[in-house]
């Protein structure tokens, strides 16, 4: 019973830590804001800590560079197991204006498996809230996937 | 007996549970003051059953870090049983008195350096560090306001300070060290000018700072069960007025006191920067000679 107890609180008490893997430290500000008494994240429980031993949620800003890399392996590694990681801002989500630069690897998913993305250069408060707040279900998804096909060749002419 | 247990009973009940609910009051209270809207009342009971349902990492082979924990709440809700919430006599005055109670305090804290300096982590080790020059100035304001209840009293049952308290009515030495108390509670709960030890952006949680999971969780419980019991020794043993002898009104005059504290102290939280380690001894060490002089002041009168 405890364990489903637990279960249950996790999406309501998320603290996040927060990341930089290269960000030009736009991502980082907006970030910051959504924490400030105007948007108040901590009515939704968010709370930014500053050990990677004591946060549920891994916010990564920034395209992720060679030198980055195996740094943020290892932080991945120190969060204790019920985790997301949440890609915040352009670079992060596919390396951004940086995407073929010798010196990065590319966005985050190429190291870790990303659960939410945020878009964006930087995301404004608002989209960093409401990515977030879709992560927790309480905003519905605008955005649906949809599937592209091809017709052949013989369909074309058909018509 | 069964009264004993019974009452032992309630005190757990209050630090254990009630614990997170006074918390989430602070934080409605911060956010009021923030002009912001607060996490909902509930978020410390959510925070501690994430925190309890995490994967409890192991940072090290050390036994320390993993008993640390268990033995620190144990020992703080034993010093919970020392104190009495709304009753005269504590539920477990058969076994011991003011020594105890401050005996298993000072070992809480003692546990939590230990845990720190074992978990390798320099951060860990800063925190350690200052978690016992903290320990070691205000340890002792604690030990000189219970002595000075203690010689008033002729007897180091806190039932009976209390009961001298009652019949006396308010004196000198016991303002005095009710005072002293007051102000080092704000200390001894991690509270801001002083959450030195922890410093969240500073040294990154500091003693915490590689306690993960579970482990956090019961590190957390037990400071919030330090609050009750804090702000009950504060306003039981120092201020125990109005006493009615009827058990529940005196519990919810208890819990009411209590809640005035804990307010207080959010309060002096929200609007006060931390100091640094020398800034806050120097100001603890006035406090001492403060608590010292309440003790002087029951040597006269006795
Ligand atoms: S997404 Fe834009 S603001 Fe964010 S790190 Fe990249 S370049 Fe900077």
């Amino acid at each position: 019973m405890l364990q489903k107890w637990c279960k249950k609180a996790f999406p309501k008490s998320l603290w996040v830590y927060h990341a930089n893997t290269g960000a030009c430290n736009g991502c980082d500000i907006e970030v910051i804001n959504v924490l400030t008494p105007y948007y108040d994240a901590e009515r939704f429980g968010i709370k930014l800590v500053g050990s990677p031993r004591h946060a549920d949620v891994l916010l990564v800003s920034g395209p992720v560079t060679r030198q980055v890399e195996p740094a943020l392996r290892r932080l991945f590694e120190a969060v204790p197991s019920p985790k997301l990681v949440i890609a915040i801002g352009s670079c992060a989500c596919g390396g951004g204006i940086w995407y073929d630069s010798y010196n990065v690897v590319g966005g985050v998913d190429k190291i870790l498996q990303v659960d939410f993305y945020v878009p964006g250069c930087p995301p404004r408060p608002e989209a960093i809230l409401y990515g977030v707040a879709v992560a927790l279900g309480i905003a519905p998804k605008k955005i649906a996937s949809i599937k592209l096909k091809e017709k052949s060749l013989e369909e074309c002419i058909k018509k | 007996m069964s009264y004993a247990i019974g009452i032992g009973f309630l005190n757990i009940c209050l630090v254990l549970l009630l614990s997170p609910f006074l918390e989430g009051i602070i934080r409605k209270i911060r956010a009021f003051i923030h002009s912001r809207k607060g996490p909902p009342l509930k978020q410390p009971y959510y925070d501690l059953l994430k925190l309890l349902g995490k994967e409890n990492l192991v940072v090290s082979p050390n036994f320390l870090i993993r008993w640390a924990p268990i033995v620190c709440l144990a020992t703080i809700l034993i010093a919970g049983l020392l104190i009495p919430m709304g009753t005269i006599r504590p539920p477990l005055s058969v076994a011991g008195d003011v020594i105890v109670f401050i005996y298993f305090i000072t070992l809480a804290a003692v546990v939590i350096m230990m845990a720190a300096a074992a978990s390798e982590n320099p951060y860990a080790h800063i925190g350690a560090s200052r978690e016992m020059m903290m320990l070691l100035t205000v340890e002792p304001v604690i030990a000189i306001a219970l002595i000075t209840g203690a010689i008033n009293a002729h007897s180091f049952r806190i039932s009976d300070i209390v009961m001298w308290n009652l019949a006396h009515g308010p004196t000198v030495s016991m303002g005095i060290a009710g005072l002293s108390v007051f102000l080092i509670v704000q200390a001894q709960l991690g509270k801001l000018p002083f959450d030195i030890p922890e410093a969240d952006q500073e040294i990154m949680g500091g003693v915490f700072i590689e306690m993960s999971g579970p482990k956090y969780a019961l590190f957390k419980w037990a400071f919030l069960a330090k609050q009750v019991i804090f702000a009950s020794l504060l306003c039981q043993v120092f201020i125990p007025w109005p006493t009615t002898f009827i058990l529940w009104l005196d519990v919810l005059v208890n819990l009411v006191k209590v809640l005035i504290i804990v307010i207080f102290v959010c309060i002096i939280d929200v609007v006060n920067p931390r100091l640094r380690i020398d800034q806050a001894i120097k100001y603890f060490f006035i406090i001492i000679f403060v608590a010292l002089m309440g003790l002087v002041f029951a040597l006269v009168q006795a």
